[in-house]
């Protein structure tokens, strides 16, 4: 247990957990005044749903852009987890007062922690301050009154859309974790390919930049029945479909599945190296 | 050193972001709990043609009776606004068509272009629309038939089942069962439409024209005969 703390604590430090962290805040800053300019001293009438303002949502101006730089800050943070630490002989010494195994396993755990609180605190944080700064309001940014029938339908389209009937309120915190949840194994993906073997640093990001584009790629060929674009999955309020819901878990399966896979690989072959 | 410098700077934002969200805060407003509110919104009333009336009004008689829902009901309160969204409370005296309804439970109805609206380009500056279908909204205290389009579960406002007009029609088909009266409604200028909201509290219909008044009695006199009232 200790041993994991301490790798929560090493990873949390790390400049690249407080780079992407600060990019995470600055993103956020620039939607709520960019919101601030646009909505202060608006009456009730023209204001809408606060969470459907946030800088996940995909009525936010930059979602965009932020969505197409998305592939390679989800690397930054933990993907380079075992690479600095085998750049900085921090391995050697770790692996000394540690066996492989704890080592792995307590270094997927404190990734894992560190990229979560990456992505999620910035959001939860911002979900609290929208909640301080704009009175309750109901109104979709679509515009369709929230009583149309329309509008009701396309609630449905929204990913978990029970979790946003039982409660909206409730909904954004539950898609931040979801989101998070899906970064941060795409980050831990990177940090599982760096343990196969590398020559370029900079090539690691490559992986998960060519397997989400590949899935916006897939939908834009339609070559599957189902929406798979990283895209619609990440960006919240995003009309999919009904039944979308089994896609993004399948995929947060297979992550974890190829993580803890790659990683008892790479794992047991360093360990036959060792002998 | 970097370290403090980053500590300091996610905290200062934080807080930098949280004083302007509370002196944000309180620069809004909200006119639909002012009391001049009726004052400042605008409402449509019918253009100037009975052609175009009786066009809309044949519309409704012939299709009136595929809607699923026909109830007398008294609303609790006036019209309720929520934001954008505008709704009646009202409890239901009589259940003519449609299930899932018992007498005296308290229904919601509201219909698509109960809305109001503000800030849009070509709106003046603080002026606020709201149409009501060109049908005075129900009053506390008085029976009406409404019938009823459709019914939807509202999960932003109420939390109930929400029954809607059907806003094919022109006119909302809410008819008060008391006898009533309506004044012709001039349109302020050539340009639109609306009308003070004010200035149509004592119509049941919004209409331009003594003619179209007639038209419109008559047709109401036909929707009710046609409902056995």
């Amino acid at each position: 247990m200790r041993e994991i703390v301490n790798q929560i604590k090493h990873e949390i430090g790390k400049k690249n957990v407080k780079i992407c962290f600060v990019a995470m805040m600055l993103y956020v800053a620039l939607n709520f005044f960019i919101n601030i300019k646009t909505y202060y001293g608006a009456d009730m009438v023209e204001l809408y749903r606060s969470s459907k303002l946030t800088s996940i949502s995909g009525y936010a101006p930059y979602i965009h852009y932020f969505m197409q730089f998305l592939p390679i800050i989800v690397s930054i943070p933990v993907g380079f987890a075992f690479t600095d630490d085998k750049d900085n002989n921090t391995l050697v010494m770790i692996r000394s007062r540690m066996s492989w195994k704890r080592y792995t396993v307590s270094k997927l755990i404190a990734t894992f922690v560190a990229g979560m609180l990456v992505f999620m605190v910035p959001l939860v944080f911002e979900q609290l301050l929208y909640l301080i700064t704009f009175p309750t309001a109901y109104e979709d940014p679509s515009n369709w009154g929230v009583l149309t029938p329309d509008y009701i339908q396309s609630i449905d389209t929204y990913l978990f859309s029970g979790v946003y009937k039982s409660s909206p309120n409730l909904y954004p915190f539950f898609y931040i974790l979801i989101w998070s949840f899906t970064v941060t194994l795409l980050s831990m993906l990177t940090m599982a390919v760096s343990m196969i073997g590398y020559k370029l640093k900079v090539v690691l990001l490559l992986p998960v930049y060519v397997l989400m584009n590949l899935s916006v790629l897939i939908d834009s060929y339609k070559i599957l029945d189902h929406l798979i674009g990283y895209n619609h999955y990440l960006t919240m309020y995003n009309w999919i479909s009904e039944d979308s819901n089994p896609v993004i878990i399948i995929v947060d399966l297979i992550l974890v599945v190829a993580i803890c896979l790659i990683s008892t690989i790479c794992m047991r072959r360093d360990l036959i190296n060792a002998k | 050193m970097l370290n403090k410098i980053y500590k300091i700077g996610v905290i200062a934002l934080m807080v930098i972001m949280l004083i302007v969200g509370v002196v944000a805060r309180f620069s809004f407003t909200d006119m639909t709990k002012d009391d001049s509110v009726k004052d400042v919104t605008l409402t449509a009333v019918f253009p100037d043609s009975t052609f175009m009336l009786d066009e809309a009004l044949w519309m409704i008689e012939n299709d009136i009776d595929n809607e699923p829902y026909a109830f007398i009901v008294t609303p609790v309160s006036d019209y309720e606004l929520h934001s954008v969204t505008c709704y009646v409370k009202a409890k239901v005296v009589e259940v003519i068509k449609g299930e899932g309804v018992k007498a005296e439970e308290e229904i919601y109805i509201t219909r698509s272009g109960w809305r109001m609206y503000t800030g849009w380009e070509g709106y003046e500056e603080g002026e606020f629309h709201l149409d009501q279908g060109f049908v005075s909204h129900m009053k506390q205290g008085e029976e009406y038939l409404v019938v009823l389009h459709e019914k939807v579960y509202d999960v932003e406002i109420t939390n109930h089942d929400v029954y809607l007009f059907n806003q094919d029609y022109l006119l909302t088909t809410a008819y008060n069962l008391a006898e009533t009266e309506s004044k012709p409604i001039r349109q302020s200028n050539e340009e639109n439409t609306y009308v003070s909201y004010a200035r149509t509290d004592d119509s049941e219909f919004l209409l331009q024209t003594e003619e179209q008044i007639l038209s419109a009695y008559k047709y109401k006199r036909n929707i009710l005969e046609k409902f056995g009232l």
